[in-house]
């Protein structure tokens, strides 16, 4: 199980690229996280981020042509690996485990 | 959108410090973003956030690792001659592990042989300047019989007395044997006792722990003790104004404790751990009247302090006047007093003649 395990930024990024299938690279991630999540994300921590998950095996990247409207650079796809789907899978069982658990009680009281 | 020009000095920076598998992707981003924000906000704010994109794309998994070795690559060389040399220590195993040995018994030895001459060109560089031991030689038909650094106790006081050069003296007079102290309730059997004038501390430089440097050892029946053999005697209590107890055989002297010295270092030649007032020996051990001021008892280290190393010739002419004056029944030349450094010379300022020879073997070694 350790090692499926992710932080909370690595789950919101495994997640987005998941929900941008085929069409996840850096500014439409950056994009779609600060679309969903409602806060601003850098460059250069979503980069960090990127490359760590790829290096960890739970991202693949696969490299696009290069594009007119980026001035002739490249863009870099990300895709879910299979051990990037267990991963988001394993953390959404367990969080979903501990919720069954929480007596909705305990969220109204204040 | 090619008419408009991409802002250089942010991407020159970026492509300065990124990685370079990282650098086309990550700036086709910053490039997209830019654009977007220079319709959406206008060029100087997109500028601007630009430039703060990439600063805080300066993080360590972006900044590409240090090349050290700045582009020449040591390594595989380096590895091949190490490579080598193991291959043939291993094939000449016997001489390799000969000269291996030999090499490290040849270090040991002159990293030994530093530390030994080290140690004894340290001797007494710690005392103060100008200052010089009185020795005798003795002729006989014109040659020497001896050398000693000990004398007779009237030098130093009487050169004093004729010579404004001489600063000041002090006189140290060990007694053959031990001699056993008695203080609190213990006894114990104390080899480096010497007699002293009050002058020693002064002279040396000796720091006091307690009592007075004026006073201490200027009555009878004053002693001062080094600090060990304070704590020996006293533990932690306070040993001045205490009793304490010289005895030999039958023979006991009751005096009292008025210093406390800081012990000595090791590299010095002089050796006492408790020094007694002068005019105790006149009472103590077969001492008697006059056993202070004589020219018979050749036993007495005298050291004198002078104004400078200049003066030297002329305080060895009054010393030969001296001993013409006071010893007239000598023939003429049979008897010198001459003035040794204490400072920067040998290991123990053992006689002159021995001493200079063990010097020269000691400079030999580093020249």
């Amino acid at each position: 199980m350790k090692k499926f395990y992710i932080g909370e930024f690595e789950e919101v990024v495994l997640l987005t690229v998941g929900i941008l299938h085929g069409n996840a690279y850096g500014v439409t991630i950056r994009d779609a996280i600060e679309k969903e999540m409602k806060r601003k994300v850098s460059i250069g921590s979503l980069q960090v981020t990127l490359r760590r998950l790829e290096s960890k095996g739970f991202l693949k990247s696969i490299p696009g042509e290069s594009e007119e409207a980026r001035r002739g650079r490249p863009k870099l796809f990300f895709e879910l690996t299979g051990y990037g789907k267990k991963a988001i899978e394993i953390t959404y069982e367990s969080r979903s485990n501990m919720w069954k658990k929480l007596s909705p009680l305990v969220i109204r009281l204040q | 959108m090619k008419d408009r020009p991409t802002p250089q000095l942010p991407l020159t920076i970026f492509k300065w410090f990124c990685r370079q598998s990282y650098h086309a992707d990550i700036e086709g981003d910053l490039i997209q973003t830019y654009d977007r924000n220079l319709n959406e906000v206008g060029r100087r704010r997109a500028y601007w956030r630009l430039m703060g994109d990439v600063a805080r794309l300066f993080r360590p998994g972006i900044i590409k690792p240090l090349n050290l070795n700045m582009g020449k690559n040591y390594q595989p060389m380096l590895k091949n001659s190490i490579l080598t040399a193991v291959r043939n220590l291993m094939r000449n195993k016997v001489s390799s592990g000969l000269n291996i040995a030999g090499l490290s018994i040849g270090m040991v030895a002159c990293i030994f042989i530093v530390l030994y001459v080290t140690k004894q060109l340290s001797y007494d560089s710690h005392l103060p300047d100008n200052i010089y031991r009185i020795t005798n030689e003795k002729y006989g038909s014109g040659e020497l019989v001896y050398a000693k650094a000990i004398t007779y106790p009237s030098v130093a006081p009487l050169l004093k007395d004729i010579s404004p050069e001489v600063v000041s003296y002090t006189r140290l007079w060990k007694l053959n044997g031990d001699i056993v102290f008695s203080a609190n309730g213990k006894e114990l059997n104390i080899e480096k006792m010497m007699y002293a004038d009050n002058s020693v501390f002064k002279m040396f430089s000796i720091p006091l722990v307690k009592g007075d440097i004026e006073t201490a050892l200027n009555a009878p029946a004053s002693i001062a003790i080094s600090a060990s053999i304070a704590k020996a005697f006293f533990d932690s209590e306070d040993p001045i104004n205490k009793s304490m107890t010289l005895i030999s055989g039958s023979d006991r002297v009751e005096g009292v404790v008025t210093a406390v010295f800081e012990d000595l270092p090791d590299n010095t030649h002089l050796n006492f751990t408790i020094l007694v007032s002068f005019p105790t020996a006149e009472g103590f051990l077969g001492g008697q009247q006059g056993v202070l001021n004589n020219w018979k008892l050749a036993r007495f280290y005298n050291y004198v302090q002078l104004t400078s190393a200049d003066v030297v010739p002329t305080i060895n002419d009054r010393l030969s006047d001296l001993v013409a004056k006071n010893k007239p029944g000598e023939a003429s030349g049979s008897e010198k007093l001459l003035l040794q450094p204490a400072k920067g010379n040998s290991p123990a300022l053992e006689p002159p003649g021995r001493n200079e020879a063990e010097w020269k073997y000691h400079y030999r070694l580093f020249s």
